[in-house]
């Protein structure tokens, strides 16, 4: 810091929360700051299960990545990837295939450099600083190049990403311009909060995280699957995330009991047919 | 021992579901359950006695958080879980120090956790700012613009290496610097007052080119934008500015605008430059004049010299372009020499033409001073491609108020007194003379008017009788042009005939008079005793030389069915001398239209210069005299008689006439007595008031058939 001059411009402003951050504090981490652990707190109060909803999300992202090495995958790109906690994506997808690559994407400076210094001694995992909004930008980062194929199939992945894209962004713009950059046989995995279940609730939530760098869109149940237009779902389709191929036989038991309507996000899996 | 040996299975089974109930890891089902076998199998080993207790508790303790079970409620799990499941025979000593150590174990690891992560995280925003930083400074040092960031106060925080080198000094040693301490006198106007509602925030943004002294004396010309930051105080918290270096696109505008306004031979300011410069001296009068309320005669005055070779043309023509560019050259500096040091502007309008610019003058001294330097300087000796040769120069100069002049007319001016210089005779200068101009402009509109006056019918013939001096019949009629000018009324053929000629427009003018004259007299009946009446039409010189007109004669006598003896054409004498261009006099042509049966007069005999060898063999079947010679023949008794009579040299006209086969017409008679005269001299036909003032075309054949009621005939 000691170089830095005191007027230079400053995209890393740590009064201002972070999603990424307040979802590692969710999540039980300390990559936090007290304005992070504040406004989590906010949103614990109007929601108090989102360290379980936070929790739930991550089992589904290990499902459903375990889901994709299995038909084949070996590239992942993930989208708004955030703070890089213990069970992440290159640790699921390495422990079932070591060859396989990974670009994390994330906008947040913070979260970029603390990925940055996770990945230093992990060759076949890499982040990219840019807005996933911008897919051309991404597509481009010089960090991609000849890291990632294209031209063969690649799981794009934007978990609990999308509803921090508003309408006003074009959503289903976005998921088109990765749908057109992938190659046929190419995934795209989406869980997404949804307001179908408890309105009342989730303005509340909405309206703690308007304080946010990141405000945040619940959508319903169709206005999701209008965002995955050009992907074949499979099985079992847009479900609830927790109910998305769980485990099975012999599960444990679920912190919420089960009930959807306090999980209040829905998750599926598409394929690039053609 | 045996008894707590079985424990591990259910102990496992309840703490799996526990632990998946109140926290959750990045492991599945399976793992989990692996891993909580794992730490039950730890705790019944342990059971022995409260020192392994505690040790293996620690050991659990810390695992529950490797394995992410960071939430709090993991560790109120697990101790529930091992109270309920610890056997009963398991003892109190045991049973806390295996609690103790699982609560002391899992805080150590978790505090060692959150240092880790904490750790983690701040290293990762000193990256993230770095990272930023770095960024920020690539722009900031390698960018090709200076950088300038001030503070809300107007002083400098930090200034990049571009802006450094435009301001000429080390980029520490400006911070902390006032700004407003960078001011230099050739800081445009306005700069600092943009600058001072920029820092008070009555404005955003400023732009301005200004110019730093560069380090190694070299001037840089920078074009600056600024934009100031407005602080969360609504004040102007930051400034930054963008220098970009424009010194050679000045320069190369420079250039531009130099060789637009210079004449790249001479060096000297060209037209477009003079213009310009006299406009400002003309503009700065009128201000002055406005501001002071100057009175006339008491307003700056301005002078414009043209200058301009003589015979330049031929030097061009003889020595080559590259001597007369030479010239040019030479005389420039010359002129340049002579008005220098009176510091006035010298400059080359084109061609050999050179003009010098005064202002403030009192009167035309001082600029017939420089002149006559100018032509002095140019009059010496000169060295041309090898050759020594002498040049003059003509000079034209106006004078006046500076007030109520135009740069045009002024030029004007100059330039057509040049030509009074050089139609003066060369070598010399002339001062604008404002009623010799308004004459020339005069005669000049009134040339200029002459065509359109001709297509309008502005003009129109009368007719004046030439009389046989013995019959006193009507033998020919003089055609006499008239304008009725709209303006001017009516104007007879000295006011504008010989400005026709001077202007060329006489041969538009005599062509109308012939078609005329010939479409007249071919309608006239013959005279009282039957004998054809001829018209006699003056043509001037210029048409004589126009090798169209026979062809043109010819045609309109046959267009109007006029026999052609019947048409005489009057040419004064000094126009049958002239020998025009070709050098050759007009015989051959007038041999022509003689040839066609045209009568030829030869006008105003006497008055100019003939070679007489040369007359005897003139196609000419008539000598015009002039009405002098007339008026002499009688003198006038009141002027006491000194004047001798112009007798003897009428007669030796007449008798020249008769030598040369010639009748002999006199002009201007205007008594009987010199009626009389004239016959008894043997003059054959006379003309003048005596006999008949000119009449209208339409009254010529009343005339002709009724002859002159009022004169007296034998």
């Amino acid at each position: 810091m000691s170089h830095r001059p005191a007027w230079a411009p400053d995209d890393i402003d740590l009064e201002r929360p972070a999603p990424a951050r307040m979802y590692d504090y969710y999540l039980g981490g300390s990559h936090n700051f007290a304005a992070d652990r504040e406004l989590a707190e906010k949103a614990l109060g109007a929601w108090p299960e989102l360290p379980q909803i936070a929790r739930g999300l991550r089992a589904f992202l290990r499902r459903c990545v375990t889901f994709l090495v299995e038909q084949g995958v070996d590239q992942f790109l993930d989208l708004g990837s955030g703070i890089p906690t213990a069970g992440n994506v290159h640790e699921i997808v390495s422990a079932l295939n070591p060859r396989a690559r990974i670009a994390y994407v994330d906008s947040d400076p913070v979260a970029v450099a603390h990925s940055k210094l996770l990945l230093k001694d992990t060759p076949n995992a890499r982040i990219v600083h840019a807005d996933m909004r911008d897919a051309g930008a991404v597509l481009t980062d010089p960090a991609l190049d000849g890291f990632l194929d294209l031209s063969r199939p690649t799981a794009v992945l934007m978990c609990a990403v999308l509803h921090f894209v508003p309408d006003s962004d074009d959503p289903a713009g976005v998921v088109a311009a990765y749908r057109e950059a992938t190659a046929p046989g190419s995934y795209l995995a989406v869980s997404h909060g949804t307001r179908d279940y408890l309105p009342e609730q989730i303005r509340n939530l909405q309206e703690v995280y308007s304080r946010s760098s990141a405000p945040m869109t619940f959508r319903s149940h169709a206005e999701i699957m209008d965002l995955m237009q050009g992907y074949e779902l499979v099985p079992p389709g847009l479900v609830d995330f927790i109910l998305w191929r769980a485990e099975t036989p012999n599960p444990l038991p679920d912190p919420l009991g089960g009930d959807v309507t306090r999980y209040s996000g829905y998750a599926a899996v598409g394929r690039r047919d053609e | 021992m045996s008894d707590v040996s079985g424990i591990a299975g259910g102990l496992s089974a309840a703490w799996a579901a526990a632990l998946s109930a109140a926290s959750s890891s990045p492991m599945n089902a399976a793992e989990t359950r692996a891993m909580v076998a794992l730490l039950a199998d730890w705790v019944a080993d342990a059971l022995v006695d409260p020192v392994t207790a505690r040790k293996a508790g620690t050991a659990v303790g810390t695992a529950l958080v490797d394995s992410h079970y960071t939430q709090p409620e993991s560790l109120a799990a697990s101790i529930t879980v091992l109270s309920e499941h610890l056997p009963a025979g398991v003892g109190a000593a045991v049973r806390t120090a295996l609690c103790a150590g699982l609560a002391a174990g899992y805080a150590d690891a978790l505090r060692e956790r959150t240092r880790g992560e904490q750790e983690a995280i701040r290293i990762a925003v000193l990256d993230a700012h770095r990272t930023s930083e770095a960024r920020f400074r690539a722009v900031f040092r390698s960018a090709p613009l200076g950088i300038g960031i001030a503070d809300g106060a107007g002083r400098i925080l930090e200034i990049n290496e571009p802006l450094a080198r435009m301001l000429g000094r080390d980029p520490r040693s400006v911070r902390g610097m006032e700004i407003r301490s960078l001011r230099l006198p050739t800081d445009p106007p306005g700069y600092w007052e943009q600058y001072d509602a920029l820092l008070a925030g009555q404005r955003r943004q400023m732009t301005g080119e200004k110019l730093f002294p560069g380090l190694d004396g070299r001037d840089i010309w920078a074009r600056m934008r600024a934009s100031s930051i407005i602080g969360d105080n609504g004040r102007t918290a930051l400034m930054i500015a963008l220098f970009e270096d424009v010194t050679e696109r000045r320069r190369m505008t420079e250039r531009l605008r130099y060789q637009a306004t210079h004449d790249p031979l001479t060096g000297l300011p060209n037209r477009t430059k003079l213009l310009e410069e006299l406009t400002a001296i003309l503009d700065g009068a009128v201000a002055e004049n406005w501001a002071t309320e100057a009175r006339a005669g008491e307003e700056r005055r301005v002078a414009v010299c043209f200058l301009d070779i003589d015979g330049f043309k031929a030097v061009n023509d003889t020595l080559g372009h590259d001597a007369g560019d030479q010239l040019l050259v030479e005389v420039a500096a010359r002129i340049r020499e002579a008005a220098d040091p009176y510091g006035y502007p010298v400059g080359r309008l084109g061609g050999d033409e050179f003009v010098i610019l005064l202002s403030d003058t009192d009167g035309p001294g001082t600029a017939i001073e420089v002149v006559e330097r100018a032509l002095d300087a140019i009059r010496g000796p000169l060295v041309l491609d090898g050759r020594e040769l002498t040049v003059t120069a003509s000079a034209g100069i106006v004078e006046r108020s500076a007030v109520g002049a135009r740069p045009s007319e002024l030029l004007r001016a100059a330039d057509i007194t040049l030509y009074w210089a050089k139609s003066g005779g060369r070598d010399q200068w002339a001062l604008f003379d404002p009623q010799r101009n308004a004459r020339q402009v005069a005669r000049y509109s009134l040339s200029q008017a002459l065509p359109a006056a001709l297509e309008r019918g502005e003009l129109f013939l009368e007719y004046q009788p030439i009389v046989c001096m013995n019959s006193q019949r009507i033998r020919a009629l003089e055609a006499l042009v008239r304008w009725n000018h709209p303006q001017r009324g009516l104007l007879g053929p000295g006011q504008f005939v010989p400005l026709a000629e001077e202007t060329g427009t006489i041969v538009a003018l005599g062509r109308w008079v012939l078609r005329r004259a010939v479409a007249d007299a071919a309608t006239w009946p013959r005279s009282e005793d039957g004998s054809p009446v001829v018209v006699s039409v003056n043509v001037a010189v210029r048409q004589v030389r126009d090798p169209g007109l026979v062809h043109e004669v010819r045609d309109t006598l046959a267009e109007f069915g006029l026999p052609a003896a019947r048409l005489q054409l009057e040419i004064t004498e000094s126009a049958v001398m002239d020998t025009g261009e070709s050098g050759r006099p007009a015989v051959e042509r007038l041999r022509l239209l003689s040839g066609l049966g045209v009568r030829i007069a030869i006008d105003d005999f006497g008055t100019g210069y003939s070679n007489l060898s040369y007359l005897r063999r003139l196609p000419a079947h008539s000598l015009k005299i002039d009405g002098s010679f007339v008026k002499g023949l009688i003198p006038d008794p009141g002027e006491g008689g000194q004047e001798a009579s112009e007798e003897p040299i009428v007669s030796g006209l007449i008798t020249l006439a008769r030598a040369c086969g010639m009748t002999l017409t006199a002009e201007g008679v205007e008594t009987a007595a010199q009626a009389d005269k004239l016959r008894e001299l043997g003059a054959d036909h006379g003309q003048g008031f005596y006999y008949a003032r000119p009449i209208p075309a339409d009254k010529v054949a009343d005339l002709l058939v009724s002859g002159f009621p009022d004169i007296a005939r034998d």
